[in-house]
């Protein structure tokens, strides 16, 4: 990739850049790779869980946008057609997996020897700020490796990639209704996953407000301390969510996994 | 409305997710519910915070070669194409040997 390509934005309207595309313009998917390689591949990965997955499904991603990009309907939008790819591209991948491998995913597997489990995009923030970061990422993606699928793409679109309802429609091929109750849907799974870190920030205010009162200095703890482990213990089944180990300290008001399938 | 079926609407009551046909109706009974109900509002704070939690989940750092693995095989896939398309091009009664040895050369 040239590095000119990264700095370079696209000037013209997206209409012209999919004419270049579709005139194999070197140039133009230079940009596009350039400028979408990046939210391609946060999607996959939210979808699979998998960096080494996720880069592959990235690679073949931009290779069927390649090679389809002559059927590409004017008055699409790009992003929507490239995260349509790359969704089917990570459901394909899935049901590939869940035939052939059966592989178990576990949030708490170390990383293979010599690769990051996950790299934070954030390098001004402090190590404090970084590490508060990199744990909320991986319960968050560990949190959303337990709901379905079908949830789980809808509330990625919309909440982590900011898409509109239209857009995440678009990009899942259904109406809008469906779009809103699938991720009503994501959101009550996953609200239930991480009960534990949603109430945990009071806790922790009230906590370090009686603490500034003593001399004692301390180590600075993990953010949200013991909830990442607690969210952690949940698991979650076509019967709803249940707790490993039953060390839960609030009781929730709400049936688990109430309006799950 | 009651707790129970407010709930269900919470999800998707901090951005207008609500569904179904009568949602402005829904949202002021929502409303309605939540200025007397504690338990409700303390649901709905929890939503807020799994919103704003979902939202500062920070992007991750493809690997650094990712790109350039992408352009490398869009290359090859593109001269795959233009020998296959030139192949096509070749006369109908190409000799087989001939078809080998251009496939030697390429």
């Amino acid at each position: 990739m040239s590095d000119w390509a990264s700095a370079l934005s696209w000037g013209r309207d997206e209409a012209d850049l999919v004419h270049e595309l579709q005139a194999g313009s070197e140039t133009a998917f230079d940009w596009l790779v350039t400028h979408y390689h990046g939210p391609v591949y946060n999607l996959i990965l939210g979808m699979l869980g998998d960096t080494s997955d996720a880069a592959d499904g990235t690679q073949e991603v931009f290779l069927k946008a390649f090679r389809g990009i002559r059927n590409f309907r004017q008055g699409s939008s790009l992003k929507t057609w490239l995260y349509r790819i790359a969704i089917r591209e990570a459901l394909n991948h899935k049901r590939w997996f869940k035939r052939h491998l059966q592989k178990n995913v576990s949030i708490d597997a170390e990383p293979e020897e010599g690769h990051a489990r996950i790299e934070i995009e954030d390098l001004c923030a402090t190590p404090f700020e970084q590490l508060a970061a990199q744990e909320i990422q991986t319960v968050v993606h560990g949190a959303l490796q337990q709901i379905p699928e079908i949830f789980r793409s809808a509330v990625i679109l919309r909440d982590l990639e900011g898409l509109s309802y239209e857009e995440v429609s678009e990009v899942l091929e259904c109406s809008v209704g469906t779009v809103k109750s699938r991720i009503l849907r994501g959101r009550r799974a996953l609200k239930e996953i991480l009960e534990p870190l949603l109430g945990v920030q009071q806790i922790h205010a009230s906590h370090a407000q009686t603490s500034s009162h003593g001399n004692v200095s301390e180590a600075r703890p993990s953010p949200f301390g013991d909830a990442f482990s607690a969210a952690r213990r949940f698991t979650f089944s076509s019967e709803g969510l249940t707790a490993s180990q039953s060390d839960m300290k609030s009781p929730r008001a709400s049936s688990p996994g109430e309006g799950l399938p | 409305m009651k707790c129970n079926t407010v709930r269900t609407k919470l999800a998707g009551y901090l951005d207008d997710a609500i569904t179904g046909g009568a949602r402005v109706a829904e949202r002021v009974q929502v409303r309605q519910h939540l200025e007397g109900c504690n338990v409700c509002r303390e649901e709905l704070e929890r939503f807020r915070k799994l919103a704003v939690m979902l939202s500062r989940v920070p992007a991750n750092v493809p690997p650094a070669d990712l790109a350039i693995r992408i352009k490398v095989a869009a290359a090859q896939a593109q001269n795959s194409r233009d020998w296959a398309s030139s192949l096509s091009r070749l006369p109908a009664d190409s000799s087989p040997l001939f078809l080998f040895s251009c496939s030697c050369f390429r």
